[in-house]
């Protein structure tokens, strides 16, 4: 290969290389150390996080977003398996649709999409209106501003990058498997779920550690539909940064999101690659 | 032998049952996936004072009050510049990253391949927070440039990621055959892996363009009153009252990403470079 004996080109990494270090590795690392500094100087210790965990509002919002991440997580997965499974088992032109139905929403603005759920709830919105038009209720029920807005809207803004993964996965298993299941006797639903899902293990795992992240991490959905009291995570640390120019609890708060996130990510990705190399090592 | 009907009628029953619930399953998924950026289209077009969907009343007043807002346009000029300027660096930063990640076998290089990447992993809120604390640090104020490179490092693993998926599959004996036949480096470069990579890296760029396009988190720690993008001017429309105009400048963007995913669905398989 032309580039591989010149030995030179290994330095085109460089120029990449090097703007990260400056203006994302090391925006990181102070970030870290505004963490780890006491509020006002002095030498570092882990004072400011023993403080927060200290702090009941600061861990009831930490647990608020944690479990968010995992109820909305499971719900995205549970609808987003059998949508990627017909996808990924249908005729091309049915299945390039429902592709594009796929990105569409995930190419188009996150601030449009959690605007779109304040139209739809709001109180003059589409549900009060069909609800009361209805004569099921009276007049408009609260809907916005509540938890189960923000999930919903959550699954809405995140169910792509759980379909996507798992429609990768569901792709690589060899359709064969399935029809020598079903010539056996299997039916449909069981050939679906004792040999299909089980082999989309690995990215049924990636996409949900990547949707659990991705939901911890969120700040414009449960900004807009979860309104003026809803608290979580990314809220805080940008009030506290913003609002009340806490640094140090917004830093330590941002600290404990990177390591929630990036540690839920990489268990992922470990068990992934765990459950697809024992496979490949049983098939031998 | 009646028995035997029955379990086969039975069992056909089931799997009758089993397709059916897949496609009303399948078809709910694709309504709830589209349904909310249609909900905010229709939105737009009502003539009422308020946003209302079904909208009250057909109108393009919404549409024609954009035009009379400058500080909205001049929103959509600036995530423009922003993005593109922000994907073309990627562009010429995550491309030349790229060869070196797909050819060279070094530990270190396989490390610095992770770190590429990595910015996917970080919450984008704790980067914003980041930069803004690292600027106040060295001593710098927010500026235009300060903005763009902040999204320089959100966008550039996609360029990274759709480059290195299409070097992956060169077939690496082409451009063993034009160097043989005399061709140099760079001319292999220009007309033989430019040219098999060029539909990868568009999808990375528009990856890119795209993500910097809607990204509200590190853009709200870092925009001061003249680099305000448009997430964040949209955003401020609807954070306590909802100016319809909101709306209609959303339906004016959803239409515009509408075209752009065409266009790329008709260049590359899509399903196989965002999945990856």
């Amino acid at each position: 290969m032309a580039y591989e004996s010149t030995g030179a080109s290994q330095w085109l990494v460089a120029p990449l290389a090097l703007f990260l270090a400056v203006y994302y590795l090391a925006p990181l690392a102070v970030l870290f150390s505004y963490s780890l500094e006491p509020r006002g100087g002095g030498a570092l210790t882990l004072a400011n996080f023993v403080s927060f965990f200290r702090d009941p509002f600061l861990v009831e919002t930490l647990w608020v977003t944690i479990r968010l991440g995992i109820e909305t997580t499971l719900i995205t997965l549970v609808i987003a398996v059998p949508f990627a499974y017909f996808a990924s088992r249908s005729e091309p032109g049915v299945r390039r649709i429902l592709i594009f139905v796929t990105l569409l929403p995930l190419l188009t603005s996150t601030v449009v999409r959690s605007f779109a759920w304040v139209v739809i709830l709001g109180r003059r919105g589409l549900v009060n209106d069909a609800l009361t038009g209805l004569g099921l209720i009276d007049e408009p029920v609260r809907l916005l501003f509540t938890t189960s807005s923000v999930r919903i809207a959550l699954v809405q803004v995140h169910l792509p990058l759980m379909v996507l993964p798992v429609l990768n996965a569901l792709d690589r298993i060899n359709p064969t498997l399935e029809q020598a299941a079903q010539s056996l006797g299997a039916s449909p639903a069981v050939a679906f779920w004792r040999i299909a899902l089980p082999l989309a293990l690995p990215g049924i795992i990636a996409g949900s550690v990547l949707n659990f992240a991705l939901t911890i991490s969120a700040y414009v959905t449960p900004a807009l539909v979860g309104g003026g009291s809803f608290n979580v995570l990314p809220i805080l640390i940008y009030r506290r940064a913003t609002v009340s120019l806490n640094w140090t609890l917004a830093a330590t708060a941002s600290v404990i999101l990177l390591i929630t996130a990036l540690a839920v990510i990489l268990l992922g990705q470990y068990a992934a690659h765990r459950i697809s190399s024992g496979r490949y090592g049983a098939n031998g | 032998m009646t028995g035997g009907i029955r379990v086969r009628e039975r069992r056909l029953f089931g799997d009758i049952l089993f397709s059916v619930a897949l496609v009303c399953l399948t078809f709910l998924v694709a309504v709830f996936l589209l349904g909310p950026t249609l909900v905010v289209i229709g939105a737009s077009f009502t003539a009422s004072e308020f946003i209302a969907f079904p909208p009250k009343g057909i109108s393009l007043r919404w549409f024609k009050r954009i035009a009379e807002q400058p500080e909205l346009l001049q929103a959509v000029w600036m995530s423009i510049v922003v993005g593109g300027i922000a994907t073309l660096l990627a562009v010429g930063l995550g491309v030349a990253a790229a060869f070196p990640l797909a050819r060279v076998r070094r530990p270190g290089i396989t490390l610095l391949g992770a770190v590429f990447l990595s910015p996917l992993l970080v919450p984008t809120i704790c980067y914003g927070l980041a930069v803004l604390i690292y600027l106040n640090t060295a001593g710098l104020r927010l500026s235009f440039l300060a903005l763009v490179l902040a999204h320089v490092t959100i966008v550039v693993p996609y360029v990274v990621r759709t480059t290195l998926a299409a070097l992956h599959m060169l077939d690496p004996s082409i451009e063993q055959a034009a160097t043989s036949l005399g061709a140099s480096n760079w001319r292999v470069f220009w007309h033989v892996i430019l040219p098999s990579i060029a539909p990868a890296v568009a999808t990375g760029a528009a990856f890119a363009f795209l993500t910097s396009f809607d990204n509200l988190t590190v853009s709200l720690f870092l925009v001061g009153p003249r680099t305000e993008t448009l997430p964040i001017r949209i955003y401020s429309l609807i954070e306590y009252d909802i100016d319809p105009v909101a709306a209609a400048i959303s339906a004016v963007v959803a239409l515009v990403t509408l075209l752009v995913v065409i266009a790329l669905e008709r260049v590359v398989d899509l399903s196989r470079l965002a999945g990856s």
